[in-house]
């Protein structure tokens, strides 16, 4: 009884299947024990009435020959009779005729007498008892007929008892209760496999709700549709339902709380930046040679610092803005023109730098997302790229279709990552080492921001080695199965 | 020309009057939207630069009343200017009838050079020279000058040239040049720009600094840019 303690302190509970066995089982049996046993009464009753019946015709067919003749009881015994009937109950027949006082007239003597509480059998129309006795230590069933007897001379009642041995009741009562436990066992049997089987098919609409739980993207927190489960379980969804609506709420007030944060400080940024600029033009006007060195260069921190926090501000609010289930993500973007588009828009950054920048693509490639994402995660891949190769490098943009899918891959010419920092540099403001001084300004959030847009799109960002030892981002953006989905 | 400049944050708003002043623009200003439907209801207005999240009149509102007044002044071009930066702002903001976005902290130059876009469209018959280095493009005389001196290029290249300096300073898709120097029904392989390319690029070469050159983006585009920027 520990379990039920257990689990009505609501803690581990066990199989579904287990539990129903045992509360139908476990009654079911008790009540097959009951049905057995008044089935096996009744049984012994009926095997009673009817070796009864034929115990009392034997001791009919003897009355019939008791007789008076000369003032005496005789009786001239049917030996075949008996002896038919004795093969017919495969027991042995006892049998006594008294006479009108009560003495011996033939038969066993010593037959136990008729008890002074046994009734008259109501069953018949003679004057018969039947009562069970004991004799030569064997249990013994007897029936005691009263008969008139009469002559000229005389009138009276002779008493006729015959009795037998219980060999053929107890055989006929032991295969009742035999056959009878043995259907009641096929029964319980029977039911423990329906319980089973039914369980099974019950719970199908559960585990089509664990299906649909398992198969959901990361990201997905939308509600679960209650009419998959029974009408009784669906508490349970709502449960769930509600419960995920509670975690929405949490990250949509995250997000809104970064995003808040994120905006707060664009407006005194963008009065930093003009300051800034505005005194970087009034320190251009003065002649040369007037203005001291460090002014300069301190001003010339500044800018560099505010562009900084202007790129930290705009990444923050981009990842905030990421947002889960918003807009669709389900329209076509033809991949080659989005990769196409950021290149032109980087490529002042590009050749200033003396880089060389290019895109491989033999054709056009349409996958389904969301084109704004897809050209934050884009713009933010060659950015990267473009802030990590050195001048004189090179950046290699590809668009392939691959099967199903379309691979986006973007190839630098940096130091690469060393394989042991590649799941790292995924993680919002981590910054791989050593990459401070080439990119000062950098936030550590470009990768996380591509690693989320990307998870959106079902799909992971994969790092490697490009074969000229830089990075290659590799994406492998699914078949636009929703696209097709979406069109039909 | 006079500008309105629609901001409710008083040390941006005074710092951008002070930077737009110095590009000879005359400078008024509003501190919420309600004064700013109030002057745009009676005064003209060469550009106004306009705030979203303004007290007492939202921004998007103040533009969709100077817009349903119709008539000349209610075509006067209108650069958004916001914090909230959102994409869908943007989409909203441009549908409302906004010439441009721009989204803060913003580069002064970059304002600037929006504004001067703008105000161009107004006043399309004005002269513009657009410049590179020490190529320049009349878009009135239409004739390049390098280093002073007129540049002599055929139809084809001056197309190629012309379609590069106008985009000051930004890539050009080859498919897009490609459409802008050729006729639908010339019979030319995309390719084709290369060979022109080519040629204008043999015409800009130059020793000297100032030199204007095109730098080839394989797969993505062209890009015109001074030789010796930094």
């Amino acid at each position: 009884m520990a379990s039920l303690a257990e689990r009505l302190r609501g803690g581990a509970v066990g199989s579904l299947r287990g539990e129903l066995l045992r509360w139908l089982l476990l009654p079911l049996i008790v009540l097959e024990v009951l049905n057995t046993v008044s089935a096996y009464r009744n049984a012994i009753d009926a095997a009673d009435m009817a070796y009864d019946r034929s115990l009392l015709a034997s001791t009919r067919a003897l009355a019939e020959r008791v007789s008076v003749a000369q003032g005496k009881v005789v009786v001239d015994v049917p030996y075949v009779a008996l002896d038919s009937f004795e093969t017919d109950t495969l027991g042995r027949i006892y049998y006594k005729v008294s006479g009108l006082n009560g003495e011996t007239v033939s038969g066993y003597d010593d037959l136990p007498p008729v008890p002074a509480s046994v009734p008259r059998s109501e069953s018949y129309p003679a004057l018969v008892r039947f009562y069970h006795a004991t004799y030569n230590g064997q249990p013994i069933r007897i029936a005691a007929l009263l008969q008139p007897v009469y002559d000229d001379t005389m009138r009276g009642i002779a008493l006729i008892q015959v009795g037998e041995t219980l060999d053929a009741r107890r055989g006929l009562t032991n295969k009742i209760l035999f056959d009878t436990v043995l259907w009641q066992a096929g029964l319980v049997f029977a039911a423990a496999l329906l319980i089973w089987f039914a369980v099974g098919v019950v719970l199908r609409p559960l585990m089509r709700l664990k299906g649909a739980v398992e198969t959901r993207s990361v990201s997905d927190l939308s509600d679960l549709d209650p009419a998959l489960v029974h009408r009784e379980v669906r508490p349970l969804v709502a449960a769930m339902n509600a419960s995920m609506a509670r975690i929405r709420a949490l990250i949509n007030s995250q997000r809104r709380f970064i995003a808040d944060a994120s905006h707060q400080l664009r407006t005194p940024l963008a009065v930093l930046r003009t300051q800034t600029e505005m005194a970087q033009r009034e320190l251009a006007r003065l002649p040369p040679g007037t203005v001291p060195a460090p002014l300069a260069d301190m001003l010339t921190g500044i800018a560099g610092t505010t562009t900084a926090t202007v790129h930290l501000a705009n990444r923050l609010l981009m990842l905030a803005r990421i947002e889960h289930s918003r807009g669709s993500l389900a329209e076509p973007v033809h991949l080659r023109a989005l990769v196409q588009q950021v290149a032109l828009e980087l490529a002042p950054f590009a050749v200033n730098r003396g880089i060389d920048l290019a895109l491989e693509a033999e054709q056009e490639a349409v996958i389904a997302g969301q084109p704004l994402l897809l050209h934050e995660l884009v713009a933010n891949l060659v950015d990267n790229a473009l802030r990590y190769t050195p001048g004189g490098g090179a950046v290699v943009l590809r668009v392939t279709a691959a099967g199903d899918g379309v691979v986006l891959e973007v190839e630098d010419g940096g130091p690469g990552i060393p394989a042991a920092e590649r799941e790292r540099v995924f993680a919002p403001f981590y910054r791989a080492p050593g990459t401070s001084h080439v990119n000062p300004g950098g936030a550590g959030l470009g990768l996380a921001i591509v690693r989320d847009i990307a998870l959106l799109h079902d799909t992971v960002p994969v790092l490697l080695e490009g074969a000229g030892g830089g990075l290659l981002v590799r994406i492998t953006f699914p078949s636009s199965e929703k696209l097709k989905a979406a069109s039909a | 020309m006079r500008i309105l400049l629609v901001e409710d944050q008083m040390e941006l708003q005074h710092w951008l009057a002070k930077a737009l002043r110095e590009s000879h623009l005359t400078v008024e200003c509003a501190d919420n939207g309600a004064d700013a439907d109030a002057l745009l209801h009676t005064q003209d207005y060469a550009l106004v630069i306009l705030d979203l999240t303004l007290p007492k009149m939202d921004g998007l509102e103040v533009l969709r009343r100077l817009r349903a007044r119709g008539g000349a002044r209610g075509k006067t071009p209108v650069l958004i200017l916001t914090a909230r930066g959102g994409l869908d702002e943007r989409v909203q903001g441009l549908n409302q009838g906004a010439d441009d976005y721009l989204a803060k902290p913003f580069e002064l130059v970059e304002l600037e050079a929006r504004v001067k876009a703008l105000l161009r469209r107004g006043m399309a018959n004005e002269a513009l020279v657009y410049r590179c280095g020490e190529l320049s493009f009349d878009t009135v005389t239409r004739m390049f000058s390098y280093y002073g001196s007129p540049l002599a290029l055929t139809p084809r290249e001056h197309a190629v040239l012309e379609a590069l300096i106008t985009r000051s300073g930004r890539a050009v898709a080859k498919e897009k040049l490609f459409g802008e120097v050729f006729a639908l029904d010339d019979d030319a392989n995309l390719d084709a720009i290369e060979l022109y390319i080519h040629r204008v690029r043999k015409k800009l070469e130059s020793g000297q600094p100032g030199a204007a050159a095109i730098a080839t983006l394989r797969g993505i585009g062209y890009l015109l840019q001074p030789r010796d920027q930094p």
